[in-house]
């Protein structure tokens, strides 16, 4: 009677066709009249070889050039995990979430004590997003305020190298340091080819918004395009502020500055792995803050990635992230609304989950224990309502009948534990509550981070970490 | 207080930049001077957009846009001041650190120290510790103002200091930071006088400063 599983996966759209056409000529247009600023020599002789119209700094792409690139790239991009399996696809709308980095502050689980994030912070959160089912990549999370700026940026990837097997996205100053990192991984992979089967790493670079890049953001590119290193390239425009306060204004001039990137990177290697997005959100006009849990910033990486699905590039989203300063009913609404947002559009690769708190500002492991549980409801709501015989269940509804019940169904049996039950938040009875000592959810969730903070990851081979000690002399 | 100062300061206030130069030339005409105007018409109007951004009711757009309409008014108040050997609130040289092109932080310093009446010098982004030593000798400000967004570019903020300290000069201004990843530790470390989290508070900083 009943055919196949008619799955329907929960879809959202922010833009119809016609929008997303307008917006992706206008985008063209930016990209054609006004162009971006480029200072980096190869970079400006690239671009004029590839077609360019080069005026001193000013760079403005033509057409043809945008949408030649957006073609050349890969529609999807895989990755994989220490092993070598390959374990994260960036393709179509299938969404995988992973935290951030860069955190200033570190907010510690159990004493709610703030102070600046240090190296070894990193092993913890690396460790915590290691044990977290829905975190499928990971980033750095923090900075390293106990050694020299110059090379935390290495300190930090070796920390999450040797803590978790999953993937990593990194940000880091300069090619140089793009370089060491890239050789950590390459190591840990075991070979070039090992590597090129299933790339662990992604790196993040960032233009300046509006439409500027510095020569180190372009020397990243050139880097990655040339090694193959899967690249996102991301700006971070504030509607308002670097960007128009309109969302399709932001949208378009974002777009415009991770095309650019595109481009180049094309220019340079065609079909070089590349992964579009941008940080897209406003500025807090109370505040001057750069918000990270703005309903319009939901909005904005909801339409941006609608605009990928669009280019058939994988696409780097956002959320999970809160402007609140704890784990708090601010920090849940933010982090639920965003999640589910980016998981019904089908954003890929969304990264800021559970480790932006204060706008960027702050890490902490329990708020990381927060959003993976959002992320298991948002999860468990995607699976939408599979229709099938078996789920239908017409046989056993007539035969339980008017007034029977199916507490001791076989089909109860099966499928009770299609329901997804939480480890931190509560529907216990009042009394048990009590009895069990009353905690409070800050309480259940410090304790169950506590728990997690003890999980011990898989370790490198003594001889990969030997390695990876030499190589770390030789950071400059 | 006049009528005239009044509607400057309810100028202010509301943002109505185009009204500005014309009230500014009746208060003149009304034998007001230059001083006055600035001292009891734009500033006061100033202090109310201040307090009323502090308690969240004016927005920044609304506070650059009361900043504006001061302006307004100073374009035409200013070689008058200097005549008259009067001071605006102080002078400030704000800029973006050596090996860092983010800008909009050090912008919106340099915007709310005007709306402040400060004289503000922008050196613009990438400023080496030489440029800041130079625009300290030649424009003599009271305030240096140095922004920085990246870990890896704020120690230029000490090497200003130091370049500064060098060149005998470290005594002659106050010198304020702020960015992302700066601190009021940071601040103390590097030999700076303080650290503001925003643009208001820098503003505001900065007016304790001259009031000093």
């Amino acid at each position: 009677m009943f055919g196949p599983d008619l799955r329907f996966k929960p879809k959202l759209t922010v833009l119809n066709p016609a929008q997303i056409e307008q917006i992706h000529q206008a985008t063209l247009e930016v990209l054609e009249r006004t162009g971006v600023e480029v200072a980096h020599a190869r970079a400006l002789e690239l671009l004029h070889g590839g077609g360019a119209r080069v005026d001193g700094k000013r760079v403005r792409l033509p057409s043809w050039m945008v949408e030649r690139a957006i073609r050349q790239a890969p529609h999807r991009v895989v990755l994989g995990d220490r092993s070598g399996e390959r374990k994260v696809f960036l393709e179509g709308d299938k969404s995988w979430f992973g935290p951030s980095l860069d955190c200033i502050d570190y907010l510690d689980p159990l004493t709610d004590e703030r102070r600046r994030f240090v190296s070894d912070d990193c092993r913890i959160t690396a460790t915590v997003a290691d044990a977290l089912p829905n975190f499928s990549w990971v980033m750095t999370i923090g900075m390293a305020d106990d050694v020299p700026a110059d090379i935390a940026d290495r300190v930090i990837a070796r920390q999450v190298f040797q803590t978790t097997v999953k993937p990593l996205v990194f940000c880091c100053k300069d090619a140089n340091s793009v370089r060491d990192i890239y050789e950590m991984a390459l190591l840990i992979a075991g070979s070039e080819s090992r590597f090129r089967g299933a790339p662990t790493i992604v790196h993040y670079s960032e233009p300046i918004s509006p439409l500027l890049y510095y020569d180190p953001a372009v020397e990243k590119i050139l880097f990655c395009a040339e090694y193959g290193i899967p690249l996102i390239n991301f700006p971070a425009p504030q509607g308002g502020s670097t960007a128009p306060a309109t969302f399709a204004g932001e949208i378009v001039q974002a777009s415009a500055e991770s095309l650019s990137g595109l481009v180049l990177a094309q220019l340079a290697r065609p079909g070089a792995p590349f992964i579009y997005g941008a940080f897209a959100t406003v500025m807090d006009m109370r505040t001057t803050v750069f918000s990270y849990g703005a309903a319009e910033m939901s909005l904005m990486v909801a339409a941006m990635s609608q605009m990928a699905q669009h280019y058939q590039l994988p696409f780097f989203g956002t959320a999970g992230a809160t402007d609140a300063k704890f784990p708090d009913a601010q920090a849940g609404a933010e982090v639920a609304f965003s999640c589910l947002a980016s998981a019904l559009v089908g954003a890929n690769l969304v990264h800021d989950a559970g480790s932006w708190l204060d706008h960027g500002s702050l890490a902490s492991p329990a708020f990381m224990v927060l959003v993976n549980e959002i992320i298991s409801m948002v999860n468990q709501f995607m699976g939408g309502v599979p229709v099938n015989g078996e789920t239908l269940a017409l046989e056993m509804i007539d035969r339980v009948g008017p007034g029977g019940h199916f507490l001791n169904e076989d089909h109860t049996l099966r499928h009770f534990r299609d329901v997804w039950y939480s480890n931190v938040f509560d529907r216990t009875i009042y009394t048990a509550w009590l009895a069990e000592d009353g905690r409070r959810f800050e309480q259940r969730l410090r304790d169950h981070t506590a728990e997690l903070m003890q999980h011990r990851p898989a370790p490198l081979p003594d001889a990969t970490l030997a390695e990876l000690e030499k190589m770390a002399r030789h950071w400059k | 207080m006049s009528d005239t100062l009044v509607q400057i300061s309810n100028a202010v206030i509301e943002g109505r930049v185009k009204d500005a130069p014309g009230l500014t030339h009746n208060a003149l005409q009304a034998g007001l001077t230059a001083k006055d105007i600035l001292d009891k018409g734009l500033m006061p109007g100033m202090d109310v957009v201040g307090a009323e951004f502090k308690k969240g009711k004016k927005f920044v757009p609304e506070v650059l846009l009361s900043a504006r309409t001061m302006q307004a008014s100073l374009d035409i108040l200013k070689p008058l001041l200097a005549e008259a050997g009067a001071k605006m609130t102080g002078k400030v040289v704000v800029g973006t650190v050596k090996g860092d092109l983010h800008d909009i932080g050090k912008n919106l310093v340099g915007m709310m120290l005007e709306g402040s009446g400060f004289e503000v010098v922008d050196l613009g982004k990438d400023v080496a510790p030489e440029k800041f030593v130079d625009a300290v000798k030649k424009e003599k400000p009271n305030i240096v103002a140095m922004s920085a967004l990246l870990t890896t570019t704020m120690r230029s903020m000490g090497h200003t200091v130091t370049a500064l300290k060098e060149a005998g000069l470290r005594d002659a201004v106050k010198i304020m930071i702020g960015g992302a990843p700066v601190t009021a530790d940071f601040a103390a470390q590097i030999g700076a006088d303080a650290y503001a989290p925003n643009a208001p508070a820098a503003a505001e900083l900065a007016k304790k400063f001259v009031s000093a």
